[in-house]
């Protein structure tokens, strides 16, 4: 039988002009089958999205450039069919939910794809339905498009293509924006589409501990070439050496050069399973933060350090309500403090009002009741952009940010709006980019940099206010994770040079990596708030996979790096 | 996956006044409030326009959503108002005579009125625009005319949703602007206009981004294909929606029998006309009561 997906030697530069004119994908070759499930990964612009859209013919015919080789989908050639006549074997989820969308409400949006393809009018509203419910959206379903958070809209971008049926499902960082309990169960569905439909899925994915141990097969990319291409478990012993930043949590615990387990179960079998392989586990590091990376050297950090406007401080919020009237609020009564010098988590469901409750912290939005005050002065009182020096909030979308040509234009035009002309704003200039590691980027369109080089520079133009307090939304979003570790190191750099942060993320293993603190949001409040160990520590879904292997062993352990688990045969070996 | 749950009300697609009807017959509405707006000259019809205009889009709630269009729509209208004069020189009624250089300048009553008579024109007419592009609902839009032509289609349909998105992304990039430190809303309105200026070329850019995104999504959905199918939650048609359909037609008609019988003009040359001369005949009426009857029947609609 065919193979359903064929490509053969594939070599794909995009125009001059769009992004970097040297092939983008390097004489890639891999064959799929039908009911497969493919873990394409590689760290940011290494051509995995442009794989993707190899796949489903958008590369060439959509963004031009030069292509060489084959690609053959249900045997039909990608160069000689439209995007548009694949469109109903293969089905492409993008990486930006919001950009892909085209109908205002969710329900048409889903229906979209279903029309195109002529469905006939009867089948569409069941399968509409059908798709509304196996992604829990069913209470959004007229929803306007403009008014849900980043991971609804994810599930709306994947139920409208889980409805076409296609027989090829590509997915660009699909759980990059949910929370744990929405991702996991929309792997188990796309586990269970694999299963019983046959449909074949290739993943693109950063979260590796979330999907590892569903793939068949791993795909790896370096620099736009293919340069593994074997199952999950041979991944993981390459990976071990060669990068371990791409192996799960769990399966980082255990020495090289065994058959390594992929998943919590996996390894707590490996170590109950009577051979007394494995000694009992140690505590290496309690502390969760101690053993980042040394701060106290940093331009950047030593500047801060003597500026005495980034002293102590406390962003008090006192019985906040937020919401959108007049509807009912939806966090109300919330009381909280934040500390200079501290990192605090806020996790909480997609939709709970993460990002909403943020927004009050620099006047963004106004409350519904109570007040926010910074260092005993109230934000009602301020200006946003004033707010701002004391505040400084990153949004999820880092573009946001870039108004100039260049970097080197945006940096001078914040300094020019926070400092003034003479040696301390060069200095300061110099002291960002050093620590940021901006100096090769200052000439680029910050619009064409990479997901973590974005998120530097929209950081480095926020540390031109030394706001003692910084707010990021989602900074981990389609991150890889060299550049998530790198993201790690720097807040807390940050934080010891006196810095309060505040992170709102769906990536426990990244909270767990970074903050002192967490806060946990649901059901209109605050659930949980307190050291990172307590309130990881013995959740269902809000904590680590170390934490779930060993939490009865060692309770309040959180990351790899705090523990030791020696493997007897590899010692007795020695 | 987890049940269901609450909803916030804003968050949901539910219309209100005329767009809670038919899309068949808020097109009709809409439409005829355009074209009404296009052939009408007569000041006194036109401000009624605007009436129903600014009634109708009260009706769904969108006045505030509009507010962008009635700015755009005054600077436009003061400018006409302006420059029209100097130019319009006829009538029997000077104000100003003058010779400066080569040109003679002469203005008039009458130029002057002209200019009025235009400015509210362009008025009504971007309002009545702003009208159909609000209320009319943008994926039936989408939907009826990818019927005819599915390029057209699209690019009808990202020009209808510029404005509404680009209202969106303007907001989000001044209020990272503003978390950034930027005064954009300190000083006079020059010294707001150059501290937004920035902002321009990275909404432009950003616009120009989201159009390739969602033509390249639109693409790989199957947009094009032949034999496209419309679903939508069937909706029955109501006695309203069938007399809000009549009144529409019936104005169509109205606009026609104005047309042929020169009602709907009015003269500024070489005197000013009487407004309501043409404005009490009895077709004029009929099309009075076309225009505001659904406008103001409008403000009782919920769905």
């Amino acid at each position: 039988m065919a193979p359903l997906v064929s490509v053969e030697k594939l070599t794909y530069s995009y125009p001059e002009g769009r992004e970097d004119s040297s092939p983008t994908v390097r004489n890639v070759s891999f064959q799929l089958d039908a009911g497969e499930v493919v873990l394409l990964l590689g760290e940011s612009g290494c051509g995995k999205s442009t794989v993707l859209r190899a796949l489903n013919g958008l590369v060439p015919h959509f963004y031009g450039g030069t292509f060489a080789g084959r690609v053959r989908v249900a045997e039909m050639d990608t160069r000689s069919s439209r995007p548009r006549d694949l469109a109903r074997v293969v089905g492409l989820v993008f990486q930006d939910p919001e950009s892909q969308s085209v109908m205002t409400t969710v329900e048409r949006e889903i229906a979209f794809g279903l029309e195109n393809a002529g469905t006939p009018v009867a089948s569409i509203g069941r399968l509409v339905e059908e798709s509304l419910v196996a992604l829990g959206l069913s209470h959004l379903r007229r929803a306007t498009l403009s008014t849900l958070s980043g991971g609804e809209l994810q599930k709306v971008a994947l139920a409208a293509v889980l409805a076409t049926q296609p027989q090829l499902l590509l997915l660009d960082e699909p759980t990059s924006q949910l929370d744990p309990v929405g991702a996991e169960e929309l792997l188990s569905a796309l586990r269970r589409l694999s299963e019983d439909t046959g449909t074949t899925i290739v993943l693109a994915e950063h979260r590796v501990d979330r999907c590892l141990h569903m793939a068949g097969r791993v795909l790896f990319m370096d620099s736009g070439d293919l340069v593994l291409d074997t199952t999950p478990s041979a991944f993981a012993s390459w990976a071990s050496t060669m990068h371990p930043e791409f192996l799960p949590p769990v399966t980082r615990l255990f020495a090289p050069g065994h058959r390594l387990p992929l998943t919590v179960r996996d390894a707590r079998l490996a170590m109950n399973d009577g051979t007394e392989r494995f000694a009992e586990p140690q505590w290496r590091n309690p502390d969760p933060v101690s053993d980042s990376n040394p701060a106290s050297s940093t331009h950047y950090a030593s500047h801060r350090a003597n500026d005495s406007s980034a002293d102590r401080g406390t962003l008090s919020v006192r019985r906040l309500s937020v919401g959108y009237p007049p509807d009912p609020p939806l966090l109300d009564d919330i009381d909280l403090e934040l500390h200079t010098g501290r990192i605090v988590a806020l996790l909480g469901e997609n939709g709970c009002g993460k990002s909403t409750l943020i927004c009050h912290f620099n006047g963004l939005r106004q409350p519904m009741a109570g007040s926010v005050a910074i260092n005993g002065r109230l934000v009602s009182t301020m200006s946003v952009a004033e707010a701002a020096r004391s505040c400084a909030i990153l949004g999820q979308n880092p573009t946001d940010y870039f108004v100039h040509e260049t970097l080197s234009r945006e940096l001078d035009y914040s300094l020019e709006m926070h400092t003034q002309p003479g040696p301390a704003r060069q200095y300061l200039r110099e002291a960002i980019i050093h620590d940021l590691e901006l100096s090769e980027l200052l000439d680029r369109n910050p619009r064409d940099l990479s997901g973590g080089e974005r998120t530097r520079a929209a950081l480095a133009l926020l540390a031109c206010a030394h706001p003692p307090f910084l707010v990021l939304d989602e900074p981990t979003r389609g991150l890889d994770p060299t550049a998530k570790s790198a993201l790690a190191d720097l807040l807390a750099r940050w934080a010891e040079t006196g810095m309060g942060i505040l992170v709102v993320t769906h990536d426990i293993e990244f909270a767990a990596r970074c903050a002192h603190r967490v806060i946990l949001l649901g059901d209109g409040g605050i659930l949980a708030d307190g050291p990172v160990e307590q309130v990881l520590d013995g959740s269902l879904f809000f904590s680590t996979q170390i934490n779930r292997l060993l939490r009865h062993a060692l309770p309040g352990v959180l990351r790899a790096e705090q523990v030791i688990i020696r493997d007897r045969e590899t010692e007795s070996a020695a | 996956m987890r049940g269901q749950r609450h909803i916030q009300s804003h968050r949901l697609s539910f219309r209100a006044g005329m767009a809670a009807r038919r899309p068949a017959v808020v097109t009709a509405y809409t439409m005829f409030l355009v074209t009404a707006a296009l052939v009408i000259t007569n000041p006194l019809f036109l401000v009624c326009i605007l009436c129903a205009c600014l009634l109708t889009l009260a009706s769904d709630g969108r006045l505030r959503a509009a507010a962008a269009y009635v700015r755009v729509a005054i600077y436009a209208g003061i400018t006409v108002l302006i420059i029209n004069p100097l130019f319009s020189s006829g009538g029997i009624h000077p104000l100003l005579a003058a010779q400066l250089g080569p040109f003679h300048l002469r203005i008039t009553w009458e130029g002057i009125a002209f200019g009025a008579g235009q400015a509210l024109h362009l008025i009504t007419l971007i309002l009545a625009f702003a009208t159909l592009t609000l209320i009319l609902d943008q994926d039936y839009q989408l939907a009826m005319l990818s019927r005819l032509s599915a390029r057209s289609a699209l690019v009808v349909s990202l020009a209808t949703r510029l404005l509404p998105v680009l209202s969106r992304d303007a907001a989000r990039i001044s209020d990272a602007q503003r978390s950034r430190g930027a005064e954009l809303d300190r000083g006079r309105w020059r010294d707001r206009a150059i501290a937004r200026g920035p902002l321009l070329a990275g909404l432009l850019t950003q616009s120009l981004e989201r159009g390739t995104d969602v033509a390249a999504s639109m693409e790989s959905r199957g947009y094009g294909l032949p034999g496209r199918t419309t679903w939508r939650r069937r909706l029955r048609w109501k006695t309203t929606d069938i007399a809000v359909a009549a009144l529409a037609g019936g104005g169509f008609i109205c606009l026609i029998v104005g047309g042929v019988s020169r009602n709907l003009g009015f003269a500024y040359f070489p005197v000013i006309a009487n407004p309501m001369e043409t404005f009490t005949t009895p077709s004029s009426i009929a099309l009075l009561a076309f225009v505001f009857v659904p406008a103001v029947w409008s403000l009782t609609w919920r769905r």
